[in-house]
This record gives C-alpha cells, sequence and structure tokens, in this order.
C-alpha cells in the first residue's frame, strides 16, 4: 500500500477537517447537501493501490464526480449503501461519474473475498490512517465525500444516510447547468486537484 | 502492606475500564477478577459470540504469567436489531462486567504485582461503526 504526500497536504487536511463541522450531515431527508460551489474545498490528492496492485490517484479522475466511500468489511452499517454505489457506479458511469471505495481494513486478506461476494463493480482501494487524516480525521465509517468535477468536496455524509439523499446529490453534481458547470462560473476557480505529484 | 496508588480509568474512545479492584491470591488456590465496562450510551459492542461472521468479537486477554488463566467469563449478551443488519445481533451495551477466574500455580512468587490484560472491541452506533479498539487493563494483585 503506497500513500504518496506533497506539499500542501497538512493545510488541505486542515481545511477539509474545518469543513466537515460545517457539511457533514447524518439525517435521512433527500433534499441535497451539495454546498454551494464558492463554499468548496479541494479534495486533497493520494495515491492508493487497489486490490490488483495497481497504483489509483484521486488526480486520475479530474473532470468527473467522484463518490469517494471510506468503509470497512467490519462495518455493517457500510454493508447497506455498497450496493446503492454499485446501481449509481453502473447507472451512471457514462455520465462522468465514479465511485471510489477506500477500505480501512487491515489488508487485502478480508477485502478480497467481500469485494467478490457484493460483486463491487468499481475502484476499491486499501486505506490507512494517514489517508483517513488527510480527509479530516476519518474515525466513524461510512464516511463518504462527494467530489465535483473540479476536484472539490461538494458533500459530506457520515454515517449511513439514505440512498435518496446521495441520489439528490450526485444528480445535482452529474447536472450541468444546476450542478457544478453552473456553479463553476461563480467560482471563478480553475479545475484543481492540488497536491498531485 | 502499602497500598498501591489508585489507577486512573483505563478508556479508549466510548468505552471506559473502571480500575479492577485487587485481589488477593493464595498460591495453589483460584481467584476471581472483576472488569467492569461502561460504554458511552448510543453505542453498543459486538458481543464475545457475534451474530455475524464479519463482525469482531469482545475479547478480553490477559498475560499468562504468574497466573494460570481458569476461565473468562462474559455477561448474557442482548439481542437487538439495528437498521443496518436484518438479523438481531448479539451485543452489550451500557455498563457491563466480565468476570475472570484466575488461579496462581504453586510456584508463584510471593507479592505484590501488576497482571496485564487487553479487552479488543468494536463498537457501532445504529447508523455508524468505529474502528476496532484496545484498551489495556492493569490489574493489582497480591500473591500470598
Amino acid at each position: 500500500m503506497a500513500l504518496l504526500f506533497s506539499r500542501g497536504m497538512a493545510l488541505q487536511a486542515l481545511a477539509v477537517s474545518l469543513m466537515l463541522s460545517a457539511c457533514s450531515s447524518g439525517s435521512g431527508t433527500a433534499a441535497s447537501s451539495v454546498k454551494p460551489a464558492e463554499q468548496r474545498r479541494a479534495a486533497p490528492n493520494f495515491t492508493l493501490r487497489d486490490s490488483e496492485g495497481k497504483l489509483a490517484r484521486l488526480s486520475d479522475y479530474k473532470g468527473k464526480v467522484v463518490l469517494l466511500n471510506f468503509w470497512a468489511t467490519w462495518c455493517g452499517p457500510c454493508k447497506i449503501e455498497i450496493p446503492w454505489f454499485v446501481e449509481f457506479e453502473r447507472r451512471h458511469k457514462d455520465r462522468g461519474f465514479a465511485v471510489l471505495g477506500i477500505s480501512m481494513d487491515d489488508g487485502w486478506e478480508e477485502v478480497r473475498p467481500f469485494l467478490s461476494e457484493i460483486g463491487i463493480n468499481y475502484r476499491v482501494l486499501m486505506g490507512d490512517d494517514m489517508v483517513g487524516e488527510l480527509y479530516g480525521g476519518v474515525d466513524a465509517l461510512p464516511t463518504t465525500f462527494l467530489i465535483d468535477r473540479e476536484g472539490k468536496i461538494a458533500s459530506v455524509h457520515i454515517g449511513l444516510v439514505s440512498k435518496r439523499r446521495y441520489e439528490s446529490d450526485v444528480e445535482e453534481l452529474l447536472e450541468p447547468a444546476a450542478g457544478s458547470a453552473g456553479r463553476r462560473a461563480g467560482s471563478g476557480a480553475a479545475a484543481v486537484l492540488t497536491g498531485a505529484k | 502492606m502499602a497500598l498501591l496508588p489508585s489507577l486512573p480509568a483505563q478508556s479508549s474512545a466510548v468505552l471506559t475500564v473502571a480500575p479492577p479492584p485487587k485481589i488477593a491470591a493464595r498460591r495453589g488456590a483460584a481467584v476471581e477478577a472483576r472488569l467492569a465496562v461502561q460504554l458511552q450510551e448510543g453505542y453498543h459492542v459486538n458481543s464475545n459470540t457475534p451474530s455475524e461472521d464479519y463482525l469482531i468479537p469482545l475479547r478480553l486477554s490477559w498475560e499468562t504469567k504468574p497466573f494460570d488463566v481458569v476461565e473468562v467469563a462474559y455477561p448474557e449478551p442482548k439481542l437487538e436489531k439495528y437498521k443496518f443488519s436484518p438479523q438481531p445481533l448479539s451485543v452489550f451495551t451500557g455498563d457491563f462486567e466480565i468476570l475472570t477466574r484466575l488461579k496462581a500455580p504453586e510456584g508463584a512468587p510471593r507479592g505484590p504485582g501488576i497482571l496485564l490484560g487487553k479487552l479488543r472491541y468494536q463498537a457501532c452506533t445504529h447508523n455508524l461503526c468505529l474502528p476496532p479498539k484496545t484498551v489495556e487493563v492493569r490489574l493489582p494483585y497480591e500473591i500470598r
């Protein structure tokens, strides 16, 4: 498992940490929890290995809406969400959408059988405490970040929330007019995924 | 003999273990140690016999010397239903106690000491889980 840090990541982690308190949600209503573009912060870049040993960087997904899900095999609530994410990946992958799972298990030994059992159709990476810290100290699972096409964190969900809420958030971010494209003009920010080596 | 200084509560996040009272053991005889565990309201930990294979059990383990561990007896678990599981789960909640039966071998050295133990657990609420954690337990004893 590899995790490559670059300059500025500590500051990014701090920013994410501060943002967590402002935009995390745990309720189950279907209202979108996507933040306005001007309030979004850059998602810290990372490099981790997937189940085939290949390196994956968040920056590889630049231009896509990314659902970044921290989970573990011992986490019951995580297992409720994963089939939803499988469905989202299937339904939206052709619209510039990708799910990335970050397992917080101790190693692939526990995770690989689970991937086969559930039939996960998206990329799963092996995480560690460092990537958790990078995202504001991910401790409770599941924790899920929705990242817009500009590589900015649009919403954070800590704990099990409703499928409808995810659908609402994803649709808003994928929708060109009302989503990130529309908000992009207001933000004045160039597409960024800073910290990439 | 002078009393050992009182020990602070041994805790890790949502679970706290009260400092166990000192035990006095005779060589060749069994003795019981009770460990009082307090779990923050709203959380549960998997019992020592979880309902599902993927769940991490609560487990208390002790250093083997100078005592022989005869038995670790966990309380009766509760079967509770959570929205993330179709079946009720075998859990502990609130305050509970774990009993350990120890035996000091005939040849055990007399005198005071601290027996070290580890309590491993994994806690969840109805909608999130925390990573598995281990609390170190210090059991003061005197072998006579």
